[in-house]
């Protein structure tokens, strides 16, 4: 991901606009022929990143589509006044409710919370009903200015999605989660049962928030540790962009 | 005794920088959908515009790094 776009205060200010939708690569085969459709690399498959803005057809393109943003915008500042003057063709009128923006499985969860430097909340109820209602307190709360886009979110049914927590199996809840640092396992630092209140949830989220420490990290740092430690995710598709597959491929001997 | 107190002062707000210090950036982060499924239909009912971007979240197949 291109960070010096997506870090830069005019872009997280005009994202605000818009509905921000990061899909998962190589997470879901059912994404690939949408994404595919937008950019499709010199390889002709699907490449790590793609980038995009579209109007809420999902099908009018409001910019050069590629790769990444450098693909649209020669910088992060004109990025942002670009997407400040699509701002002002779709004026902001329509009153509605956004939903808690959610991550398919605790196991992208905690990999994705990690990759973002944020806590992961777990709704953690086998029952239906409770998990909508948790999620709508929840999005409540996400959406407030001084807690959108800080956690990440995610739904468990079963105990055993929560093994990558260690442990005893936590009771059902919210469950705030420290996310490793390969992402492939986390922490409960924070938790309340299902019958918590609105305030009780805040006071959690804001609890894993203050609690949750998270190092800088160095990319040649990380890759080299993990393939020390045998770090190795499992992507749900195969891999397509040649580019990725080369860099994956380890040297024969190590 | 001023002098004091603005030791207190600054031993507190240093406290509460160190704990709070991981969080320094806490502002700065878009919010995103992680499903097309999800963030498409919010697209569709609430007429706003879409910013996409399709990651990766591992590295050389290193997870927990973008």
């Amino acid at each position: 991901m291109d960070r010096s776009f997506l870090s830069h205060a005019g872009v997280i200010s005009a994202s605000r606009g818009f509905v921000c939708i990061r899909p998962l690569t190589y997470e879901s085969a059912a994404e690939v022929p949408f994404l595919v459709s937008l950019f499709r690399g010199r390889s002709g498959g699907l490449e790590n990143t793609v980038f995009a803005l579209l109007g809420p057809d999902a099908k009018t393109r409001l910019c050069r589509t590629g790769r990444g943003p450098r693909f649209a915008f020669a910088s992060p500042e004109s990025m942002a006044s670009g997407m400040k003057e699509i701002l002002k063709k779709y004026p902001d009128t329509r009153p509605f409710d956004r939903p808690l923006p959610l991550l398919p499985n605790v196991r992208l969860g905690l990999n994705v919370s990690s990759c973002d430097s944020t806590p992961l909340a777990i709704v953690y109820s086998p029952d239906p009903t409770t998990r909508t209602r948790l999620q709508q307190q929840l999005a409540r709360l996400a959406w407030k200015p001084d807690h959108v886009g800080q956690v990440q979110y995610c739904v468990a049914t079963r105990a055993q999605e929560l093994k990558p927590l260690g442990g005893k199996a936590p009771r059902p809840g919210i469950l705030v989660v420290q996310p490793g640092i390969y992402g492939d396992r986390g922490q409960l630092i924070s938790a309340v049962d299902l019958a918590a209140q609105p305030d009780e949830l805040a006071n959690a989220i804001d609890f894993g928030l203050l609690a949750s420490e998270f190092q800088a990290k160095n990319m040649r740092f990380h890759v080299s540790r993990g393939q020390q430690l045998g770090v190795n995710w499992k992507t749900a598709i195969p891999v397509t962009d040649p580019g990725g597959r080369r860099r994956g491929r380890r040297r024969p001997g190590n | 005794m001023t002098r004091r107190v603005s030791l207190k002062l600054i031993l507190l707000v240093a406290g509460v920088a160190a704990v709070a210090g991981p969080q320094v950036d806490a502002a700065g982060k878009i919010a995103w959908y992680s499903t097309l499924k999800q963030g498409l239909a919010v697209a569709k009912s609430s007429g706003r515009p879409i910013l996409l971007l399709s990651a990766t979240p591992h590295c050389r197949g290193i997870s927990g790094m973008w």
